[in-house]
């Protein structure tokens, strides 16, 4: 047993940092940042494409593609020092978009994405929630109907990130309603600015903007089809597979807690030091303890071979960490005291105001990608056995 | 980075799993509350013939000189079977002082009995009405020249009945820190047992001390150094009380979460029902956390690095664990495991008593929040 990194491997993280640093500008990270991925920026296009220049994308991806065919540790330890830094992840591009482009991409698709998704010149949003598809998925709805030699595609995403300023629309939709229902979702690629694409902005409680998507009449060929029609389920399963270590990443609640032990250490309340009080070093010890909890579970999502195991350890990581990230904005705020409320866009703000976000943004951290109530499902049913 | 074990260490737990199998059912658990020996002869016997009494004593001195990894496999499988054992006061705390701060002579003289398991030593720690703290430690240890004379009492010392010789922790003068270790032979002249009825029935015993003379021989290390040796001994040991807590968090969900298969009601398994099932998926998440940080901290001190911090924080961690796993566990079983018959309850109260029986939460949260504050100043 061994939890520490090789020396190649903690070079490699040293030297990403490094390189982050240098390319990052003012525009791209939002200081611990919360989804400053999803921010239309010019900077951070550039920063995207800066990451490219570099080498930084599709390390794990094979070297026949444009990849440099290297161990998933590496896009781990990437993602990491991203998400510490603040900055936009490497995406979803050369993440489950592309891994399912390698597996499931016909050769003209690969030939046509793969280069562009490695350079990073084009964005993508992802289109699989729907107003009556949530926690339920299987479920959705929007409609693809057969014609000529394509479909044509009817109805209503939401919760598509990025829909305003990418160029590719990755979209489930059902095209066999006949079919159970898990079995009859295809997967399309689809031109952003296509005339019967509307993209209405939905804004966020901790102030970004996420969009609804509405398709009317949009007719998408065989040719942006991925894999075989109905199998959409099973590619999207696939793919997080592929993924799942870096799903969650744990620098923004690596920073908070830094930033937030720092505030301890330093501020004063009536004119006394909060570190002298006992409930502050508990809180220390406890924030801590917790933090290295979080490390330790993504650390066995990274180590799980069995994609069984990986899956139910990326529940138990996803579920540890938000809650952690609840706690920590809970009890940091009441540390705090009189203008623990102000928010970070106030100068005066306690710790940035960093924490008033938080208590906000960790709303999303328990129910995104897969709400910590479905995660509990999948443990209990596939790690525990129980018929839930 | 490698989170697997050996093949080795999977044999271990395999063998040990299949031993307390064989030699520690229910039964036996259920035997011991009350005994006044507190651990069976025969079960102590299978212990030591797997080596686990001498598994982290060092070899000159009879022991199979393995790591805390190995350690932590050892009590994982004890705590998922409530093995009645001596094996954490007498390998863990006793050995530790003795290789820690033991002379040559001290060493010589119980390592080997203890690695064998024909000695079993225990430890003379808390006081009535005092807390874990060195400011609990009153006893006082009047000198007499050459040696002390102990007058006043200890209590919830372990297997005391059965110990070859105690531990004590004794206060030597006013400074916070002015506490020796001396061994005893708890059937000396002026040493009076009382057993206490704990919440599990384990052997416990208040052990009242009357003019008993110890020569300074039987200290162990150097006069005023017994609080940080012991303060270190029993950190790094914490390492063993949370493998204990997570194997015990561990059996209690297999019996927990096996019921929730069979028990119908509403005309399906109780499982089927997510206010059972999630409770019981959080258990299962705290349990795996709390089971890494202990693997860290086993790692840690394998390979030479510090490791008293993450001990305590593993402890605390695992603590949480077992107290969540026995408790949903306990609640699946519903009015039938309020019942003697039922075993989840023998879970249920030793998690508990576990977790008090080590130290105050709020002062190893303390403890672990000042080191960390300390460094960032």
């Amino acid at each position: 047993m061994d939890f520490d990194f090789s020396e190649e491997e903690h070079a490699f993280r040293k030297k990403a940092g490094e390189y982050i640093a240098k390319i990052a500008k003012p525009g791209v990270a939002y200081k611990p940042t919360f989804n400053s991925g999803y921010a239309d920026t010019p900077d951070r296009k550039q920063f995207m494409k800066d990451l490219a220049k570099g080498g930084y994308l599709g390390l794990s991806w094979p070297e026949e593609y444009g990849g440099k065919g290297m161990d998933p540790v590496y896009d781990y330890l990437l993602t990491e020092e991203l998400a510490y830094q603040g900055m936009p992840g490497s995406g979803k591009g050369v993440g489950i978009i592309g891994k399912t482009l390698l597996r499931r991409g016909s050769k003209e698709q690969q030939e046509r994405f793969l280069p562009q998704i490695l350079n990073a010149e084009i964005d993508w949003a992802i289109g699989y929630s729907e107003p009556d598809a949530g926690s339920d998925l299987g479920s959705l709805k929007l409609k693809a109907v057969r014609d000529g030699d394509g479909w044509r595609l009817n109805g209503q995403k939401r919760f598509s990130s990025s829909a305003h300023f990418a160029e590719w629309y990755f979209l489930m939709a059902r095209t066999h309603p006949d079919r159970p229902k898990h079995k009859g979702i295809t997967l399309f690629m689809v031109e952003m600015d296509h005339p019967g694409i509307q993209v209405n902005p939905m804004w966020t409680i901790d102030g970004h903007r996420t969009n609804e998507v509405f398709l009317d009449d949009v007719w998408v060929p065989d040719s942006q089809v991925v894999g075989e029609p109905g199998q959409a389920f099973y590619y999207v399963a696939e793919a997080l597979d592929f993924e799942r270590h870096v799903l969650f990443p744990l620098g923004p609640i690596q920073r908070l807690s830094e930033i937030f032990l720092e505030w301890l250490n330093t501020a004063t309340i009536d004119g006394e030091p909060v570190r002298d009080r006992p409930e502050a070093k508990r809180l220390a010890g406890k924030i801590a303890r917790g933090l290295e909890v979080c490390r330790l579970q993504g650390l066995s999502v990274l180590a799980a071979d069995d994609p069984k195991v990986a899956t139910i350890r990326s529940s138990m990581n996803k579920i540890a960490m938000s809650e952690f990230g609840r706690a920590l904005a809970d009890e940091a705020l009441e540390m705090m005291g009189p203008g623990a409320w102000l928010s970070d866009s106030d100068p005066d703000a306690p710790a940035g105001g960093l924490y008033a976000r938080a208590q906000i943004a960790v709303v999303i951290w328990i129910i995104g990608a897969g709400s910590n109530e479905i995660q509990r499902n999948i443990i209990a049913r596939r790690g525990l056995g129980l018929p839930v | 980075m490698d989170l697997d074990f050996t093949e080795e260490q999977k044999q271990l737990t395999q063998s040990l799993r299949r031993m307390l199998g064989d030699k520690c059912g229910a039964d036996v658990v259920r035997r011991m509350e009350g005994d006044e020996k507190g651990y069976p002869d025969d079960l102590w016997r299978e212990v030591a013939e797997m080596g686990l009494p001498g598994l982290t004593i060092s070899e000159q001195y009879g022991g199979l000189g393995l790591g805390a990894l190995e350690q932590v496999i050892a009590f994982e499988e004890l705590g998922r079977a409530l093995a009645p054992v001596p094996l954490f006061v007498s390998s863990v705390l006793a050995a530790g002082l003795l290789e820690r701060a033991g002379s040559e002579a001290q060493k010589g003289e119980w390592l080997p009995a203890i690695a064998s398991g024909e000695a079993v030593l225990s430890i003379a720690w808390l006081e009535p009405g005092n807390s874990f703290s060195e400011k609990g430690v009153q006893m006082s240890a009047g000198a007499t020249g050459d040696g002390y004379r102990l007058n006043g009492k200890k209590f919830m010392v372990q297997f005391a009945a059965a110990a070859d010789r105690l531990i004590v922790l004794v206060r030597s003068g006013p400074n916070p820190t002015d506490i020796d270790l001396v061994m005893v032979d708890p059937k000396a002249k002026g040493i009076t047992l009382k057993r206490h009825k704990t919440m599990v029935g384990d052997a416990q015993f208040e052990v009242a001390f009357d003019n008993v003379e110890v020569p300074a021989a039987d200290r162990l290390g150097a006069a005023g150094e017994g609080w940080a040796h012991w303060h270190h001994v029993l950190r790094t040991g914490m390492i063993a009380l949370a493998a204990w807590g997570i194997g015990c968090g561990e059996g209690a969900m297999t019996l927990g979460t096996d019921y929730a298969k069979e028990r119908e009601q509403f005309g399906v398994p109780i499982g089927s029902f997510q206010a059972i099932a999630h409770p019981f998926a959080d258990a299962a998440t705290l349990l795996a956390g709390a089971r890494m940080i202990t693997l860290e901290a086993a790692w840690a001190k394998d390979t030479g690095r510090p490791h008293t911090r993450l001990a305590t924080m593993a402890w605390l961690e695992a603590c949480d664990a077992s107290r969540t796993a026995t408790k949903v566990s306990q609640n699946a079983f519903g009015g039938i495991g309020f019942t003697r018959d039922i075993d989840i309850q023998l879970y249920f109260r030793r998690a508990r008593q576990h977790e008090l029986s080590w130290g105050n939460p709020d002062a190893l949260n303390e403890e672990v929040g000042t080191e960390v504050l300390s460094e960032l100043a």
